[in-house]
């Protein structure tokens, strides 16, 4: 699947917004640094929902990394970028 | 099986509520519960090192939370392993390191011990609800000077676009489903040719993955795809229970089934991007 980072961000977007309808109202300050937890507000199930989401839209599987790795939306589009090479 | 707060036993499958997600592990006395990794508390979360199969006493396992046990029924009581295997796989996997929060959990850990396959229900509940979400997604393009369609399309429908003689309603009609085509990829994860279109008797076309809907106005057209009943309509004059686009400005409706969490997307070449309330203006006045 050729997918660029910007097709990435704007994916993680939608499904940031499925995880929590809240973040709708944020979307246009979503940014590659807007951090996960303190802007857009995500908890551990949130997270968790984020996480199978964006395995199921892109095909990848977070089979080799910790969640506390991600801090940022950025942080979750290079891992997916680096999945999808 | 069901969770019941009751006396645990040797060999037990027990768990504990942690806001929204469980804590499980394997009981083998009061001084000594095996788990995958600490329960996730703040405090435990904030701990460096890799999170490894652990023996701790029931106090830092239930954490002041309430331990559930798992009753088994029928099925489950002849599948499981007895106890003393239980406790048995659970002890040989001690200091075993691979912690994944989705894929190899203590969920996964505390099923492989009892069942002897790794299974983690808060993962499949989770992946269900992502499947069976409501989509209700609208695109949005301008139409190009030149609009024609690709081999994807089916070619009685090429054959149909053709047809059109007015050239506008012919880039116009082409350019909804080159969106349909992107539509399909975005929401639904599927390629046009896969989808399933079809023309029914009387010459409508539907589509076996998805419920689709066109509109147009001026040179903007729009597709709507939603897995339940859909419709859409555009107008470059707002009329009631609209939303109005800024930019172009542009009326837009959709109604339907899953209607009321419906995404609304532009699309740029093959980008597309998804407007938030800023980019209309009934929620910007707001």
């Amino acid at each position: 699947m050729a997918v660029n980072r910007s097709d990435i961000i704007e994916k993680l977007k939608e499904i940031l917004v499925s995880a929590d309808e809240s973040n709708r109202s944020k979307l246009a300050g979503i940014t590659e640094q807007s951090d996960l937890f303190t802007d857009l507000g995500l908890n551990s199930v949130n997270m968790l929902y984020m996480v199978i989401a964006t395995e199921e839209v892109f095909n990848i599987r977070f089979d080799d990394v910790g969640m506390n790795e991600f801090r940022t939306v950025g942080d979750v589009a290079s891992y997916i970028e680096g999945k999808l090479k | 099986m069901k969770w019941e707060p009751k006396e645990c036993r040797f060999g037990d499958m027990i768990r504990i509520r942690l806001g929204s997600v469980y804590h499980f592990g394997v009981f083998v006395s009061e001084d000594e519960v095996i788990q995958f990794g600490l329960p996730p508390t703040a405090e435990n979360r904030a701990k460096e090192g890799e999170v490894v199969v652990i023996a701790t006493d029931i106090d830092v396992f239930a954490c002041g939370c309430i331990i559930e046990v798992a009753c088994f029924d029928k099925g489950e009581l002849r599948r499981r392993n007895s106890p003393e295997k239980t406790v048995e796989l659970a002890r040989a996997r001690l200091g075993e390191g691979g912690y994944n929060l989705i894929h190899n959990n203590c969920e996964h850990f505390a099923n492989e011990c009892v069942f002897g396959e790794s299974r983690c229900s808060q993962e499949e509940e989770m992946r269900r609800r992502f499947r069976s979400r409501p989509i209700c997604d609208v695109y949005l393009t301008r139409v190009a000077e030149s609009e024609a369609l690709g081999e994807a399309f089916p070619e009685k429908l090429c054959k149909e676009i053709t047809a059109i003689k007015n050239e506008d309603e012919r880039r116009i009609a082409a350019a909804r489903w080159k969106l349909l085509q992107t539509a399909a990829k975005r929401s639904f994860q599927t390629d046009i040719s896969g989808a399933g279109l079809k023309r029914k008797l009387g010459g409508r076309w539907v589509c076996d993955r998805f419920k689709f809907a066109f509109s147009s106005a001026g040179d903007t057209a729009a597709v709507a795809v939603s897995n339940g009943d859909v419709s859409l309509a555009l107008s470059k004059t707002p009329f009631e229970d609209c939303r109005v686009l800024k930019n172009p400005r542009i009326a837009v409706q959709v109604k339907g089934e899953k209607a009321n969490c419906a995404n609304l997307f532009w699309v740029e070449g093959e980008a597309s991007r998804l407007l938030g309330p800023d980019a209309f203006e009934q929620e910007s006045s707001q």
